[in-house]
C-alpha cells in the first residue's frame, strides 16, 4: 500500500512537472501526501488546491485541518477549523473557544556536584494551564516555585509567565510573553552581622517574537527587554536580540527536525553571545526524543520565548538537555527531562555542575 | 456572352457555398453523438479532461445546443472547473428555462465554491418551477445549514423528509441540523434512520460515534 502511495506521488509529480496535472492529479497527490505521512507537503498541495480551484467542501478542509495538526502547526490548524461547518467541528473537536485548553505539572530536583561548598540541590515544581481565544488566540501561564541554599545564601524563587500566541495568517505567528521573577535572598550569616539579611529581587522580562513558517522551515526573530530591582543594588537592564530557525527534513519522513539559534545579550557592563542547536526525534506519532545544547558563558538571559529566564548567581558555561515524551491518549503525555549543566562562581572561582532531573504530565482538555 | 458567363459563375459559387455549409453543418452534427461516447469513455476512465475536451472541440458549432452545456457543466465539476462548470449549468438554464437537472446539477459546483446565497436564489427557482420540489428543499436545508442558519436549515429539510422520510441524505443533514440547534434526541433517531438505510456508510458511521460520545 505505502508503496503504491510511492508510485503514485511519483506519477502526479511528473504530470504536473509537465504541466499537465488536472484537479484529479492535483487532489490524488494531496492525498497520496497525506496517507504516506509527508503532512507537510500534503498540507502545501491541498492549499494549493483551494487557491487553484477555488474549493473548499468539507473532504479537502479536513485532510487540511490533520495535515496542519499532524505536522505540528496546530493554529494553523484551528484557522482551517474556522471554516469548518457544524458536523466537521463535532468530528474533530475543534473549538472556538477553549476556557481551559491544557493544564501541566512538573518538577524536579537540579543535583549538584559541590555540596561541600555549600552550593546544595535546588528543588523546582512548576504548574500551568492554557486558555483558547477564538480560532487565532492561545494563553498559556506558568506558575513557578524554587528553592535552594547556595553557599551562604538561602532563596526562593516565585515566578509568574504568560504569552500569547497569535495567529495572524497561516504559518505567521505573534508571540508577546511576559516573565515576572520575585527572588528572596536570605544571606546565612546575616545573623552574625546583626541585620536581617534579607534581598529582594524583582525581575520582569517583557519578550516579543515573531515566527514565520514555510512548509517545514521557520525563522524567529525576537527581542526581550528584562529589569531586574534589588534591595540593594539598584536596577539592572539587559536587552537581548535573538534569531532562531528550525528544519524538518523531508528524508527522514519528517521525523528530525533541527534548529539553531543564537541571541546578544546587551547590559550595561558588556555584550554576550548565546547559541543553542536542538534536535527533535519522533519515534512515532506519540513518542519523540528531543536534546538541546546551550551555550551561554553568562547569566541573565531568556530562552525559549522567555518561559525560562537564567538568572542564578553562578554563571551558566553549557547545558545539554534531553526530554523524552509519551503521548498516553490524545488528551494526556508524559516526559522526562535530564540535564547536565556547567556552571562556574567566578566570585568564589569555582567550576562545578548540576544534573537536573524533571518530570511533568500534561492533560489536554 | 461574357455576362452569361459571369451570372453561371456567380450560381456556382453560391452553390458550392451553400454545398459546403450544408455539408460542414451536417459533419458537425454527425460528430456530435460521436464526440459524446468518446466523451463518456473518457469519464469512466476518470479521464475528465479529455472528456470535456472532445467536447469543447465541437462546442462552437454546438453553442445553442442544450446537451452539451449540461454535459459540460458536469464534466468540469468532475475536473474541478468550477467556475466554467457554472457558466455552462448557466448557459443549459438560459436554453432550457424549466430544466431542473440544469439548474440541479449547477448546485454541485456552487456548494463547492461555498455559494450558498446562489445555491438559495437558484432553490427558489426551482421551487417556482416545481413548488414542493423535494430536491430544491434538501438544498435550500443544506445552504442554510453551511450558513450557519440552523433554524431556517431545519424548515427546509423537515418539509424534504417529510416526501423520503427514509433517505440517506436527508437523514444526515436533518439530523446535523437538529444537533447544531441542541437535539440531540431528535438527531439521534435521524442518524438510526440513516444507519439503517446505509449500515456501512462511513458518513453515518461518523455520525454515531460524534453523537454517542
Amino acid at each position: 500500500m505505502d508503496q503504491n502511495w510511492e508510485s503514485l506521488i511519483k506519477v502526479a509529480n511528473r504530470a504536473k512537472e509537465q504541466k499537465s496535472s488536472s484537479y484529479t492529479i492535483d487532489y490524488r497527490l494531496a492525498e497520496a501526501y497525506y496517507y504516506n505521512r509527508n503532512y507537510f507537503d500534503s498540507a502545501e498541495e491541498f492549499e494549493n488546491i483551494i487557491q487553484k480551484y477555488q474549493i473548499k467542501n468539507d473532504i479537502i478542509l479536513e485532510y487540511l485541518y490533520y495535515s496542519y495538526l499532524f505536522s505540528g502547526r496546530q493554529q494553523d490548524a484551528l484557522l482551517v477549523a474556522k471554516e469548518f461547518p457544524f458536523h466537521l467541528q463535532q468530528k474533530t473537536g475543534a473549538k472556538k473557544v477553549e476556557i481551559i485548553d491544557f493544564l501541566s505539572a512538573e518538577g524536579g530536583q537540579k543535583l549538584s556536584t559541590k555540596k561541600e561548598f555549600g552550593i546544595e540541590n535546588l528543588t523546582y515544581f512548576n504548574v500551568g494551564l492554557g486558555n483558547q481565544f477564538g480560532y487565532s488566540v492561545k494563553m498559556q501561564h506558568a506558575f513557578t516555585s524554587i528553592s535552594q541554599n547556595y553557599i551562604d545564601f538561602d532563596y526562593t524563587q516565585k515566578e509568574y509567565y504568560t504569552n500569547f500566541r497569535i495567529q495572524l495568517a497561516k504559518g505567521l505567528t505573534l508571540i508577546p510573553a511576559f516573565h515576572y521573577i520575585n527572588t528572596n535572598e536570605k544571606n546565612a550569616s546575616s545573623h552574625e552581622n546583626n541585620d536581617s539579611g534579607l534581598t529582594d529581587i524583582k525581575t520582569q522580562v517583557f519578550y516579543l517574537g515573531i515566527k514565520k513558517q514555510w512548509n517545514r522551515f521557520s525563522i524567529s526573530p525576537n527581542l526581550t527587554f528584562s529589569s531586574s530591582k534589588g534591595s540593594d543594588f539598584g536596577t539592572t537592564n539587559n536587552l537581548q536580540f535573538g534569531i532562531h530557525a528550525g528544519q524538518s527534513l523531508k528524508a527522514t519522513h519528517d521525523k528530525l527536525w533541527i534548529g539553531i539559534g543564537g541571541d546578544f545579550i546587551n547590559n550595561e557592563i558588556s555584550t554576550d553571545f548565546v547559541w543553542s542547536a536542538k534536535i527533535l526525534y519522533s519515534f512515532s506519532p506519540k513518542a519523540f526524543l528531543y536534546f538541546r545544547y546551550l551555550n551561554a558563558n553568562t547569566t541573565s538571559f531568556a530562552v525559549e520565548d522567555a518561559m525560562y529566564y537564567f538568572n542564578s548567581i553562578s554563571t551558566l558555561v553549557d547545558n545539554f538537555s534531553t526530554t523524552f515524551s509519551y503521548h498516553f491518549s490524545p488528551k494526556f503525555s508524559w516526559y522526562i527531562n535530564y540535564q547536565y549543566e556547567n556552571a562556574k562562581d567566578y566570585e568564589y572561582n569555582i567550576s562545578f555542575n548540576y544534573n537536573t532531573i524533571i518530570t511533568g504530565i500534561k492533560f489536554d482538555l | 456572352m461574357t455576362y452569361k458567363y459571369n451570372k453561371n459563375m456567380k450560381k456556382l459559387i453560391i452553390t458550392s457555398i451553400l454545398l459546403l455549409t450544408i455539408s460542414f453543418i451536417q459533419a458537425q452534427q454527425m460528430k456530435l453523438p460521436q464526440a459524446f461516447e468518446e466523451s463518456y469513455t473518457h469519464e469512466y476512465n476518470l479521464e475528465y479532461g479529455k472528456a470535456v475536451n472532445v467536447l469543447e472541440k465541437i462546442y462552437l458549432s454546438h453553442i445553442s445546443n442544450y446537451d452539451i452545456n449540461l454535459r459540460l457543466g458536469w464534466l468540469k465539476n468532475s475536473d474541478g472547473d468550477f467556475k466554467n462548470s457554472v457558466n455552462y449549468y448557466t448557459k443549459a438554464i438560459e436554453l432550457k428555462p424549466l430544466s431542473l437537472e440544469a439548474i440541479y446539477g449547477k448546485m454541485l459546483p456552487l456548494l463547492s465554491q461555498q455559494k450558498y446565497s446562489s445555491m438559495l436564489k437558484l432553490a427558489d427557482k426551482a421551487l417556482a418551477i416545481a413548488p414542493k420540489d423535494s430536491r430544491a428543499e434538501y438544498f435550500k436545508g443544506l445552504a442554510y445549514y453551511y450558513k450557519k442558519d440552523y433554524v431556517k436549515s431545519e424548515k427546509f429539510l423537515e418539509k424534504a423528509i417529510n416526501k423520503y422520510p427514509f433517505d440517506l441524505d436527508i437523514n444526515l443533514m436533518l439530523g446535523w441540523t437538529k444537533f447544531a440547534l441542541g437535539k440531540k434526541n431528535e438527531a439521534k433517531s435521524l442518524f438510526l434512520v440513516a444507519q439503517r438505510n446505509s449500515p456501512n456508510n462511513h458518513r453515518v458511521k461518523t455520525a454515531l460515534n460524534v453523537i454517542n460520545k
